[in-house]
């Protein structure tokens, strides 16, 4: 357990901002981050360091979940069994979401001009320099080689200068 | 720096996950670090000759509670989970103990603040083996007639349940929005209540317990002390 909440202690943070960066409603981040960590608690038997960093497998996880949670969104499921859906935020917790969540609004609005990008593009430029990733651990959450992940970095950063000139 | 939102998501994590938590394959664990504020254990004398609650937080496959009285008369109680604290309050009313176990919770309401006061104490029974770690947290200014022992449950900084525990005269509330250890060693809790869906905790009558009638104020003791072993 101790080791699991050293995991949790070192990543909680950059997890909890990837989710900052995406939903306005702090229990929806809380409970983003909450079922990323229950996923990695219940898949940690086949976490395999050879693969990737712990930091890079608790992403892939992460981008998973807010994939199923836009999923579910869009077809207007209610969104059941979270772990701390199941109690509401307590104040001071929330007002501590609210502040995160306004701290990452220089990486929304990236994120939006990222819009324009590829999805891919998106993706690398937000693991790699939002989230503060190494091109090797993005490229593991990715699932492509490093190499194409630096091509991809390099390629992405031009086109977003290049958007950003022309605003 | 410390967040607030990250420690409540821990403890949920280990609330609702503690086995899953428990049966991950992790390289051997270091040594078991001292608690910042709170204890593994807490030992509670409720009297001369009377109760002494023993509770521990202890190794992940050990049972999650454990409720005994002593040859001296007194109750151990041990408290390795909190999910574990109604089937410990049962027991403790099956034995006539007047001693209740709430805990934290960010749930908790606001309102009304409750202040119970622990001395600190020297723990009977305290080792420094490798093995167990013990922390003195407290010991009773004074045993109270008609008084319950409180026992507040929370996570300590390791993850192990750790408990502080006084006395009131006043209702026992289901639990506590905080706790903060003072200096001398006075317990505070800030902003006792009830959950939304509960009341408060209903403690045996006065005159049910040996414990009950057995304190004085002159050597009534609470002893509050930080438990954990590998056992």
């Amino acid at each position: 357990m101790e080791e699991f909440e050293r995991l949790y202690r070192d990543n909680v943070s950059a997890i909890s901002a990837f989710f900052e960066r995406r939903c306005r409603d702090p229990q929806e981040v809380a409970d983003l981050t909450s079922e990323t960590f229950v996923e990695a608690i219940r898949s940690f038997a086949g976490f395999d360091p050879r693969r990737g960093t712990v930091r890079a497998w608790l992403f892939g996880i992460a981008r998973h979940r807010y994939a199923q949670h836009c999923e579910r969104s869009a077809h207007g499921r209610e969104l059941t069994k979270r772990v701390r859906g199941v109690h509401p935020l307590a104040d001071d917790v929330r007002d501590e979401i609210e502040s995160r969540i306004d701290a990452q609004r220089v990486g929304r609005l990236l994120m939006e001009r990222y819009a324009r990008l590829s999805e891919l593009d998106q993706s690398v430029l937000e693991l790699v320099d939002l989230a503060g990733l190494t091109p090797t651990e993005a490229a593991s959450v990715l699932e492509i080689a490093p190499t194409t992940l630096r091509v991809r970095v390099f390629r992405a950063r031009g086109r977003l200068r290049k958007e950003l000139t022309n605003d | 720096m410390t967040s607030r939102y990250e420690d409540a998501l821990w403890d949920e994590l280990v609330d609702n996950h503690h086995d899953e938590l428990a049966d991950l394959r992790m390289p051997p664990p270091a040594p078991r670090r001292r608690p910042k504020a709170l204890a593994g254990a807490t030992v509670l004398t409720a009297g001369a000759g009377a109760a002494v609650i023993v509770i521990s937080a202890s190794s992940t496959t050990a049972p999650a509670y454990a409720v005994t009285r002593n040859p001296n008369g007194s109750v151990s109680v041990t408290l390795r989970r909190l999910s574990a604290i109604a089937d410990v309050n049962a027991r403790l009313k099956a034995l006539g103990v007047r001693a209740v176990v709430t805990r934290t919770g960010s749930e908790c309401s606001s309102v009304p603040t409750t202040i119970v006061r622990v001395s600190p104490s020297s723990a009977p029974g305290d080792s420094s083996s490798a093995e167990r770690v013990t922390q003195t947290i407290a010991r009773a200014d004074s045993t109270r007639s008609g008084a319950v022992h409180i026992l507040v449950a929370s996570r300590s900084a390791d993850g192990h349940v750790a408990l502080v525990q006084g006395q009131s005269n006043a209702p026992v509330p289901a639990c506590v929005r905080e706790i903060r250890i003072l200096a001398g060693g006075q317990v505070k809790i800030i902003g006792s209540g009830t959950p939304e869906s509960s009341g408060p905790v209903q403690a045996p009558a006065p005159g049910t317990t040996n414990e009950s009638t057995t304190s004085t104020s002159s050597n009534s003791s609470t002893t509050a002390a930080g438990t954990a072993t590998t056992s």
